[in-house]
């Protein structure tokens, strides 16, 4: 088991011992660009591999998914006990595959989110943009009121955000929507005035 | 039920790219630090948990000397027309005066570097570009970090002890008394800034009240500098939110301020001042055209003015009580569950 060492960025080479949470910048002994390097207890940590420990007495508790194997850790979502192979740690807390991969679909386990798609944004631009080539926005509008209705309750960004793009999103095409309906009963009215 | 603010912004920049060009920006709440990629109207998130940090890097890189030297180029190009001419020239001038701003801007911005911050499977760029803000970052995350692995730490010199004493070392790590972790009441910090931004609206809400009744030249002018007061406090306050947890009652109070004062007031000034100024020209004055920007006492002469105060005044008394019962009723919420 060998400790692992942090390298340059530029060129790769192993950093040397001295370099490592120096207190000023210093050359790279490859390429001779300056850097800095601070290095935390993880970096000499050594993992090694667990399959996960054999039930070795009777009444021990077993994994819910490996009977034969000891359990170690319970799942905070569905309490089920698991084995060293089956917990699977996010930070402080530890999960089994199911409730992990039911997090993912449903989106309820926010710290395994990786990607989301912000449809308030999207909406305030469909809203918005098309203002500037007016004619479109007798299809944007009622889609971007489309999208206001449909994912006002679909979960914004990870990080605080508030709901304001979708209500001015919603005031804006509407008012559009508005603008139209009045546009074409105003035609309606006036070819029926003349005929 | 409102979402608790969990992550405070450390950085963020842009990346350029064809395909992934956007905006990089890193967070740090209280067990890992979130780096978030948006890109159009998606959002990439990666979680570096204070466990798995093994190394940040940051390495100096001579971005900001070209662009110093790119700047320079410009403002020596601009300087010249001016200089040939011996005279004042307008777009020359504007160009001396933008290329002089940007690069005093890059100067005092300090130099430039790449950031990598790396765990056991990953290396990854921060969007941390300049060397005094990524060491002022990585100091604070440095005690933090250590803090979450007080516990490996702990484990690192009995394996020493059985290692191989040929087995290359990667440098010992100062002892560092690890303080404790940032909770949400730390990192929400003290809101000065928003009670005076409140207490400011009051002042000038009143002021401005009391001079619609009593039309008095000194309260006038108080009213217009608590204007200009509001306006100036509610964009620092804004700054100061971005960087640092605030009451979540706050943040909405600062941006309807900012609005309000950024856009509606100067908005509803020429507005008026037009309306009156063809209105006046029309009955036969028409000098009011080459005095479009009327002083402020012409424009508190102008009939109906006081309405506008009026309106004004309680505006700013309005957002203030709303700022305060919102700020009162978030401590009692905040006292409750601490209960």
């Amino acid at each position: 088991m060998s400790l692992r060492q942090v390298a340059c960025t530029e060129c790769g080479a192993n950093v040397p011992p001295e370099f490592v949470n120096a207190d000023e910048f210093l050359g790279c002994p490859g390429c001779g660009q300056l850097f800095r390097v601070f290095t935390f207890p993880a970096l000499q940590r050594t993992m090694a591999g667990n399959a996960g420990l054999p039930a070795v007495e009777t009444g021990e508790a077993s994994c819910f998914y490996h009977a034969q194997k000891k359990a170690i850790v319970a799942c905070d979502s569905c309490g089920r006990f698991l084995c060293a192979l089956c917990d699977v740690e996010i930070g402080v807390s530890h999960r089994c595959p199911a409730c992990l991969e039911a997090g993912k679909r449903t989106q309820k386990l926010e710290t395994i989110e990786d990607r989301r798609t912000l449809y308030d944004g999207l909406a305030l631009v469909l809203a918005t943009v098309p203002l500037l080539l007016w004619p479109f926005t007798l299809f944007t509008a009622p889609a971007a009121l489309f999208l206001v209705v449909r994912y006002w309750r679909r979960p914004l960004s990870v990080l605080p955000r508030t709901r304001i793009r979708f209500v001015l999103a919603f005031l804006i095409a509407f008012a559009q929507v508005c603008g139209w309906l009045f546009l074409f009963y105003f035609l309606a009215t006036n070819r029926r005035n003349t005929a | 039920m409102k979402k608790p603010k969990v992550y405070r912004r450390l950085a963020s920049g842009h990346h350029f790219g064809f395909a992934s060009g956007g905006w990089v920006s890193l967070h740090l709440a209280p067990d890992h630090l979130l780096l978030r990629s948006s890109a159009a109207f998606a959002e990439q998130y990666r979680r570096f948990y204070f466990t798995d940090i093994e190394a940040i890097t940051i390495c100096k890189t001579v971005r900001g000397i070209l662009w110093n030297a790119i700047l320079g180029l410009g403002l020596f190009f601009s300087l010249l027309p001016i200089l040939l001419n011996r005279g004042p020239h307008i777009v020359a001038g504007s160009f001396v005066g933008a290329f002089g701003l940007l690069l005093l801007m890059n100067i005092l911005r300090g130099a430039t570097c790449q950031t990598h911050l790396q765990t056991r499977v990953q290396k990854r760029a921060l969007p941390l570009r300049r060397v005094r803000k990524a060491l002022r970052v990585v100091n604070q995350l440095t005690a933090t970090i250590n803090e979450a692995q007080v516990e490996i730490a702990s484990t690192l010199p009995r394996r020493s002890e059985n290692a191989d004493s040929s087995s290359p070392s990667v440098g010992t790590l100062p002892a560092v008394a690890p303080p404790p972790l940032p909770s949400q009441a730390e990192m929400a910090g003290t809101s000065w800034l928003h009670l005076a931004m409140i207490g400011l609206l009051l002042l000038s809400g009143a002021a401005a009240i009391w001079d619609a009744w009593q039309h008095q030249v000194a309260i006038m002018y108080v009213a217009f500098a608590g204007l200009g007061a509001n306006l100036a406090v509610a964009i620092w306050a804004l700054v100061r939110q971005r960087r640092k947890v605030v009451p979540m009652a706050m943040g909405p109070i600062a941006w309807v301020s900012v609005i309000a004062h950024a856009v509606a007031v100067p908005i509803v000034y020429t507005i008026y001042t037009y309306i009156h100024a063809i209105g006046l020209a029309q009955r036969g004055n028409p000098k009011v055209f080459q005095t479009v920007q009327l002083s402020l006492s012409e424009l508190r002469g102008l009939p109906a003015f006081e309405h506008v105060f009026m309106i004004y005044g309680a505006f700013c008394i309005l957002l203030a009580a709303a700022g305060s019962i919102l700020l009162v009723a978030e401590g009692g919420r905040t006292q409750r569950a601490q209960i």
